[in-house]
């Protein structure tokens, strides 16, 4: 059994117009939860779609579960458990009916994880789909998602529309997936909850991949802006005069700074003072992400 | 696997269908409640026989009166296979374009089923759906002409419905299959639609015009109802041509269908 649930060879989705999905070289490990970021319209949908085998690809290959993704694709989604980020359901069914019908196609699931799963979202499964708010049929999706105990879960944008106590009890329902020794590929332009929960992220912009990291390693290579207040006024030049330094500011006992890489330097010179307090800023994915769009000029109107 | 699919749009599709299978039923009922007035009335029958040849062929009206000259000219001749053909187009288009479009086939193709599997459940649906109207239009046309006291031919009736249920099958197939070779509800029945338009206009064009009359064959319509299965010796070959052409045109758009990218 090969360790990597995902693994994509120079896969490619481009159209006429020269968007799309530009060649795709990504593997993803068992057991953890990769998180795809990007805005909207970058990529992620389409990469998605493709891996999912509703999108034709335009050029290179894939193995999903160590499947190939152009030869068996019903043994893969056997195996996979998906959620669209533009879900779609038949108004005049309610979730039940829904459920009966996806777990007939899976071969037999369980009522009980049916049951307990609707009753950990808290969703009334006997009303018609079409009467459900944006929120609810999301939650319709989840669950059809987990249904038969995938291997592996594709979520286009999971936690679109929820509520934030449902929110975090999908974040939570991942966590415990990944605990089974399950594999979640997920997408999001919402960092927040990306950083939560994955393991690593891969960034998409433009269609092509930015960027393959652990999510502590992409904070890690972030300046981390600081805060150190003193007993007694210090002089600025000190400071100034340290490399890994950058924005320092010095106004009467407090020292603001900006430090890129070690901070041996700063904690050494630091010792020659009497600090009353070390204040530091956790650089969120937010900054990493911002950082990446921002290196590029011609992407400052991207809204994120 | 695909009989699961099947079962399920069976499901979703039957409210729809026993819908105009009343509207169907309560015309064929109403049509011969009045069997009896038109039977006995020699006005009727004088006026039919005054009536240019060309128009009595162009409408089935050469015999009103008897009880097959009646059903032809009252049901399957003309109204029966319009409405059936107008109620498969549109489910020929549902099957695969029309789900596709709002985004409903994105749930069902994550499980683990083929496209050819979906295609095939989608196409035996529409062929079961129209099963279940031949059915229902055969037994209230029996029931109907025999409260009337009307003695219909039960075997010629078989065949009257088979043809018209038949055509209904052949246009509704190439509205699913240009739907499944394209994945545009609106082009596949548009061009469905155009292509009875002018099948139909070949058909009851030809008799007058006869520059057309080598072409009638090219139409479904010469196969379904070029002649009355009421009247002269039965032939069931229209039915087996009517049963291919739908059969051919889902598979010929089935290559096309796993080619493409599903949705966009």
């Amino acid at each position: 059994m090969t360790t990597s649930v995902i693994h994509t060879q120079a896969l490619a989705k481009l159209y006429r117009t020269g968007v799309g999905l530009h060649p795709l070289n990504l593997e993803i490990k068992l057991g953890e939860i990769f998180g795809f970021l990007g805005p909207n319209g970058a990529g992620k949908t389409t990469a998605i779609r493709t891996l999912m085998g509703y999108l034709r690809p335009t050029g290179g290959a894939a193995q999903v579960l160590g499947l190939d993704l152009a030869r068996h694709t019903r043994e893969i989604h056997a195996r996979v458990g998906y959620l669209p980020g533009e879900l779609r359901l038949a108004p005049h069914l309610t979730a039940q009916e829904l459920f009966g019908i996806l777990g007939r196609l899976r071969g037999g699931m369980s009522g009980r994880q049916v049951q307990s799963l609707t009753e950990r979202f808290g969703l009334d499964a006997s009303r018609p789909l079409g009467t459900l708010s944006k929120g609810n049929k999301q939650k319709v999706g989840l669950i059809a998602a987990l249904l038969g105990q995938p291997d592996l879960l594709i979520l286009d944008e999971p936690t679109d529309g929820l509520d934030p106590l449902v929110h975090d009890e999908v974040l939570q329902v991942l966590r415990e997936f990944r605990t089974e020794g399950r594999t979640v590929f997920l997408s999001s332009h919402v960092l927040a909850e990306v950083e939560q929960v994955a393991d690593r992220v891969g960034i998409i912009r433009a269609g092509r991949l930015v960027t393959v990291a652990r999510v502590a390693d992409l904070k890690a290579q972030l300046p981390h802006r600081l805060e150190v207040r003193f007993a007694h006024p210090v002089p600025e030049g000190v400071f100034q005069a340290l490399p890994e330094l950058r924005d320092v500011q010095v106004e009467h006992q407090t020292l603001r700074c900006v430090v890129v890489g070690e901070a041996d330097h700063l904690i050494k010179t630091l010792a020659a003072y009497r600090v009353l307090e070390v204040r530091g800023h956790q650089p969120s994915l937010e900054d990493v992400f911002l950082s990446f769009y921002r290196e590029e000029a011609h992407v400052d109107s991207v809204a994120l | 696997m695909w009989t699961q699919l099947l079962f399920d749009d069976l499901r979703t599709t039957r409210r729809t269908t026993l819908w105009w299978m009343a509207g169907l039923a309560l015309y064929v009922a109403v049509s011969w409640a009045f069997y009896p007035v038109v039977r006995d009335s020699p006005d009727l029958a004088q006026f039919v026989e005054r009536l240019p040849e060309a128009l009595r062929q162009t409408f089935g009206a050469q015999d009103l009166v008897s009880p097959g000259g009646y059903a032809w000219a009252r049901l399957f001749s003309l109204l029966l296979p319009i409405t059936l053909v107008i109620y498969s187009i549109r489910a020929g288009t549902r099957a695969v374009a029309g789900d596709e479009e709002q985004g409903r086939l994105e749930v069902l193709l994550a499980q683990p089923i083929t496209r050819t599997e979906l295609l095939a459940a989608r196409t035996a649906s529409l062929a079961a759906n129209l099963l279940v109207l031949g059915v229902g239009i055969f037994t209230v046309t029996a029931l109907g002409a025999r409260l009337v006291q009307a003695d219909l031919d039960g075997a010629r009736l078989l065949l009257a419905t088979a043809q018209v249920i038949l055509l209904a099958w052949a246009l509704g197939a190439v509205a699913l299959a240009l739907g499944t070779a394209t994945g545009r509800p609106g082009l596949a029945s548009g061009l469905a639609f155009a292509l009875t338009l002018g099948a139909y206009l070949i058909h009851s064009l030809s008799p007058q015009v006869p520059a057309l009359q080598p072409w009638r064959v090219v139409s479904p319509f010469w196969y379904a109802v070029g002649q009355s299965p009421f009247a002269g010796p039965p032939d069931a070959r229209g039915v087996g041509v009517l049963l291919l052409v739908g059969v051919v045109a889902v598979l010929l758009a089935t290559p096309a269908f796993l080619r493409r990218d599903i949705g966009r």
